[in-house]
């Protein structure tokens, strides 16, 4: 049987896979690397590797232009000048228009009156149902069927918080009382009606 | 069924309240009658044949006589005594349901000048003489209104600062504010005497011309007021304090905005501003002072965190006084209208709102 030679287009074997799996691994067993003996094209593959490996392992130099400032420049440029063609570019350089003034729709809207009306306190009423659901709960006694209780609580707790969402909504008006007072206030009315100041 | 009455039964009491009120409304027309009758048939200089004035020609005078006068003013205090107090007024119209005028100070009925008294009512004059003319005398403000909500009833001929006059009733259409009786000179058709009665018929006002002389001495620029279209106006001229309100008054529908003026303190240099609503006749004001303290804060009665509405009313005068947010508010008007409560109670919550 003849050995294939270098550039044929004979198949290589199986011996010749292991061979040339085994090209630089030191720990290759002594039948894998007496196949070059016997096959030329192996042993060519074999010299091709070696060589191939020490021009390889060398790095080659960097081209000097690659690293003058006008080459970096010259990228950069052209990086801004493919931005500045994008829509993002675009729409980061045009300027938000200003509104000279707000239209009167949303100036009278409810949008507006929220914004500029300081959410309402809970009423004394609400906080006092959730202390009271608190301190009832820690009062009751520990039964078997605490479990049961917890529920009551979580419960109520719920109906505490429901009327605190709802009361928040409108602000509390407090009640207003009169006084009668037992001699004329020192008013001007006073002056005209009764010509007395003091 | 309802609290024991019948259907029957309280349509009878509601009929009888009914009637009770016609008999009162008829039985006051009919004292203020008797009342000038009585006068008339005093006054034996009453012989001139003129015409009714109507409330048009009152208020034409206001806008188109200049005039003098020198009259008394009296008073009713809270004691039931009466001061009565002698003064100059120049009038010159300009058109308008408010001349240019000005009030001069003369001295005190029954007092020597110099006295304790007549200082203390000098100095009253000196700084607010001018509201006596602006808010304590008769005058059609407004003549719409007034012509809605006033009936005129003419009852003859009378003599006042030796001028001819025509006796005239100014009845109200509610029952809740003053009536007038009202000599109107028959020449001018400018008051030469005003008397002011509450539903009681007590005498609360009465402003009595002595002399009246057509055409007006001069008249000094006003000082420490200033008048202004609108309530935006007055603010801004007092630097916007944000604290005060626009009133919203919805509870006294026949009355309209008269005047709105910012008041100088000429003593503390404090800035107050004064809206004069009117019904054509009557009148009441919100005053509005910003930048003071809560002066009802230990008011009793009052709850601690409260809200508060400090109320005087006495025949001549109701006074309701609140605070809200650095600002002291005043509603006042004339006799014993309980409809101010309502006003000051709305304006109250309106402030409380703002704030």
């Amino acid at each position: 049987m003849s050995q294939p030679t270098p550039g044929s287009t004979e198949v290589p074997g199986p011996a010749c896979h292991r061979f040339r799996m085994a090209i630089g691994d030191p720990g290759a067993s002594v039948e894998v690397r007496a196949h070059a003996d016997a096959c030329p094209r192996c042993a060519a593959h074999a010299a091709f590797a070696r060589r191939a490996a020490v021009v390889l392992g060398a790095r080659p130099p960097m081209p000097t232009t690659l690293g003058t400032p006008e080459f970096l420049a010259a990228i950069h440029e052209r990086i801004v000048d493919d931005a500045a063609a994008s829509p993002v570019f675009r729409a980061l350089a045009t300027p938000p228009a200003v509104q000279e003034a707000w239209p009167d729709p949303l100036l009278s809207s409810s949008i507006a009156r929220a914004t500029i009306t300081a959410p309402a306190s809970p009423s004394v009423e609400a906080w006092g149902r959730v202390h009271d659901a608190i301190l009832a709960d820690l009062a009751a006694p520990r039964r078997s069927w605490a479990r049961r209780g917890w529920l009551a609580s979580g419960f109520a707790a719920a109906a505490a918080i429901t009327g605190l969402a709802l009361t928040r909504s409108e602000p509390a008006m407090p009640e207003i009382v009169f006084v009668d007072l037992d001699r004329a206030p020192n008013v001007e009315f006073t002056v005209v009606r009764l010509g007395e100041w003091r | 069924m309802i609290s024991g009455l019948s259907l029957r039964d309280r349509a009878a009491s509601l009929t009888g309240a009914m009637r009770r009120v016609l008999v009162s409304a008829r039985a006051v027309v009919q004292a203020l009658g008797a009342f000038a009758a009585t006068t008339l048939a005093l006054v034996a200089t009453a012989t001139a044949q003129t015409t009714q004035p109507t409330m048009q020609d009152l208020a034409v005078a206001i806008g188109t006589v200049d005039y003098s006068a020198v009259q008394l003013r009296r008073f009713r205090d809270t004691t039931h005594g009466v001061i009565t107090t002698r003064e100059r007024i120049d009038v010159a119209a300009n058109g308008t349901a408010m001349p240019a005028f000005a009030v001069t100070f003369l001295g005190v009925e029954g007092q020597l000048p110099g006295s304790p008294l007549h200082l203390q009512w000098q100095q009253t004059y000196s700084r607010f003489g001018n509201l006596f003319f602006s808010h304590g005398t008769f005058r059609v403000r407004d003549l719409a209104r007034a012509a809605q909500n006033y009936t005129i009833y003419d009852f003859g001929v009378v003599t006042r600062a030796g001028r001819t006059a025509q006796r005239l009733v100014v009845f109200p259409s509610r029952l809740d504010k003053s009536m007038w009786v009202v000599d109107v000179d028959a020449q001018t058709r400018v008051p030469l005497y005003t008397a002011e009665f509450d539903a009681q018929l007590t005498v609360v006002s009465e402003l009595e011309m002595l002399t009246f002389t057509v055409g007006a001495g001069p008249i000094p620029a006003t000082q420490f007021t200033s008048l202004h279209p609108n309530f935006q106006a007055a603010r801004a001229a007092m630097g916007n304090p944000a604290e005060m309100i626009n009133p919203v008054i919805n509870a006294a529908a026949e009355y309209g905005i008269e005047r709105v003026e910012v008041h100088t303190d000429p003593v503390n240099g404090r800035s107050k501003l004064m809206m004069t609503y009117t019904d054509g006749v009557d009148q009441f004001v919100v005053v509005q002072s910003p930048g003071t303290s809560d002066f009802l804060g230990a008011l009793p009665g009052t709850k601690r965190g409260g809200k508060a509405i400090a109320r005087y009313r006495d025949p001549a005068m109701s006074a309701l006084l609140f605070w809200e947010g650095g600002v002291s508010f005043h509603v006042a008007g004339r006799g014993t209208m309980r409809r101010l409560d309502d006003v000051a109670h709305r304006l109250f919550a309106q402030a409380i709102a703002t704030n």
